[in-house]
């Protein structure tokens, strides 16, 4: 019995030594041909409920969405400024019966969407492909089977043949195993390491956008407010438009995002839903300011029937 | 002499805040900026602010707090502060204001005008004559805006000032704003003031823009520069002895951050109105 508990526990030892490996080739990611978008940094830093956030900050300050007291979307206009696939696909979510951030995230056609921006995070090197976990989950389970019958073979052991110390040994071995494999396994990662260099050359790139600035959004731009939202999450979006942030429920979107998304601590306190933002999007060819698009100029207290 | 050769050519400015930061970092012919010397902590200082300094940009403390126009002598502390930003930020010159913050003991939380008596200009000399001596670079003073005029004044804007720089030799910060909105808010010709200055001790210039409100102009920084203003420095810069060492100009906007498009062509007017180099 003992020789092959030492078989299992070699196969155990050589499965994690292989698997932190493997995880590291397929988690490494190549530095990307292009400037990822911010969309792009938001799902990178806290995946598709992150970028949704950032879309529906930047059709808002396109004057195409508001939100009511109520959290309800409303799509006020077209979208001008904001046209990528995930704007349109949002905007299209917001346009149906009842819309909520809720609803809008749980849209297929923004799922879709979402899809398709990982999708390209794949071919940019940046989040890993769908078979790197398959191959390193699979490599986990085979681990835990090895660990399991190596755990059946100690076990099974005539207690009368051994005793005290020896009895307990190879138990703690393989707990010492499993927790080894842990540590030394490698995770699962939502983004490769080629994309950590690029969030933290980005962040870099982008430290003026940092809240303790208190960043001027209406100077920086649209683009800047969708970047301040990816990078800096919570904190940017309440800098930037408090009231949509409040209505919308685009804080509680973040929490649920993950620790990266909502790390800018803010909290909120009451909800006006009064004033308007300050950023606004000057418009391709129409001139002129299309902030609160058909709200007259409020960001909040829409509410009405979709358009 | 006019005190202002050794200077290097500042150009046309914008005044770093931390709110612009990255539009001020976007400029790419900006050799010129300015900082409120009390803004800097300088075990910290802003990494925006140094990447300029290492740019080659000039980089000018400009103080608000040290009440150079006080009755009592400046604050050692203070001046070593606005002497130690000018050493840390590789500084070619720092600025403060003709006016006086404090009074027995009591902050006034801003710029208060000094009479324009000799009482008043002997302190004003005893106190730039100390900072100048703890100071590695050479001082510019601000006249400022004031909505008032003291009622015992002894002198005109224009001669108080001259006196001061004959007195001790200090560069003059120029507010073109300020002339503006002194001269309107009295009725007169903000012209006739420019040709009152020793335009050969100008350092540099401020253009900022403000508002009208309970029928008077105010010096707000927090508005668009007005066309008036843009002429001044149009007219100034068509009255300077030396057309050779023209001094900076230097956009002072303080909130109320317009879109960068906006700040841009301000930044343009003020080097079309200068004859300088424009930074944008």
């Amino acid at each position: 019995m003992i020789p092959l508990l030492g078989l299992l526990v070699a196969l155990a030892l050589a499965l994690t030594i292989a698997r932190r490996w493997l995880a590291h080739r397929l988690l490494a990611g190549h530095p990307p041909v292009r400037d990822p978008h911010p969309y792009e940094i938001a799902y990178l830093t806290g995946g598709g409920r992150h970028a949704v956030a950032a879309a529906l900050l930047t059709l808002r300050l396109d004057g195409a969405v508001i939100a009511g007291p109520d959290g309800r979307l409303t799509a006020v206009a077209d979208p001008r400024a904001a046209t990528t696939p995930l704007d349109l696909a949002v905007h299209h979510a917001v346009r149906r019966a009842v819309a909520t951030v809720a609803r809008v995230t749980a849209d297929p056609g923004v799922r879709q969407a979402l899809e398709g921006m990982r999708e390209g995070l794949v071919q940019q090197g940046m989040v890993p492909p769908p078979s790197a976990a398959r191959t390193l989950r699979s490599m986990s389970y085979v681990f835990y089977g090895i660990l399991g019958a190596a755990f059946f073979v100690a076990v099974s052991s005539p207690i009368g043949e051994r005793g005290g110390l020896q009895a307990i040994l190879p138990l703690g071995l393989l707990v010492a195993l499993f927790l080894l494999f842990g540590v030394l396994g490698g995770g699962e990662r939502q983004r490769t390491r080629a994309a950590d260099q690029v969030l933290e050359h980005v962040r870099n790139r982008h430290s003026h956008l940092d809240p303790r600035l208190a960043p001027s959004y209406p100077t920086y731009g649209i683009g800047a407010a969708a970047m301040g939202t990816a990078l800096f999450g919570t904190a940017a979006l309440m800098a930037v438009d408090p009231d949509f942030t409040q209505c919308a429920g685009l804080g509680r979107l973040l929490e649920m995002a993950g620790p990266d998304s909502s790390s800018g601590g803010i909290g909120y306190s009451g909800s006006s839903c009064s004033s308007s933002a300050s950023v606004c999007s000057s418009g391709g060819g129409g001139g002129g300011s299309s902030c609160g698009g058909g709200g007259g100029g409020s960001s909040c207290g829409g509410g009405g029937s979709s358009s | 002499m006019n005190g202002t050769e050794g200077l290097p050519r500042l150009g046309v400015g914008i005044g770093w805040r931390p709110e612009i930061a990255g539009f001020v970092a976007d400029l790419p012919g900006l050799r010129f900026t300015e900082v409120i010397a009390e803004s800097v902590h300088l075990a910290h200082p802003p990494d925006h602010l140094l990447e300029l300094r290492d740019r080659g940009a000039s980089v000018v403390p400009h103080g608000v707090k040290l009440s150079l126009g006080g009755a009592e002598p400046v604050a050692p502390e203070r001046v070593a502060h606005l002497a130690a930003c000018a050493e840390l930020l590789g500084s070619p010159l720092v600025s403060e204001h003709v006016a006086f913050v404090r009074a027995g003991g009591v902050e006034a939380g801003h710029l208060l005008p000094v009479p324009r008596s000799r009482a008043a200009l002997d302190a004003l000399t005893a106190n730039i004559r100390r900072t100048r001596a703890e100071l590695p670079v050479p001082l510019a003073v601000e006249p400022i805006a004031a909505l008032f005029d003291w009622p015992d004044d002894e002198y005109e804007e224009g001669d108080f000032l001259t006196e001061l720089v004959e007195r001790t030799g200090v560069l003059l910060l120029l507010d073109v704003a300020n002339v503006y909105a002194n001269a309107r808010n009295r009725g007169r010709d903000p012209v006739g003031l420019l040709d009152r200055l020793p335009l050969d001790h100008v350092a540099y210039c401020h253009v900022a823009g403000g508002e009208e409100g309970g029928g008077r102009y105010h010096d707000t920084h927090t508005a668009p520069v007005p066309p008036e203003v843009i002429d001044l420095v149009a007219e100034l810069s068509a009255r300077l002895p030396d057309r050779t060492r023209p001094p900076g100009f230097l956009l002072e906007r303080d909130g109320r951050y317009p879109p960068a498009a906006e700040l841009r062509a301000e930044l343009d007017a003020i080097a079309a109105a200068s004859g300088l180099e424009p930074v944008t």
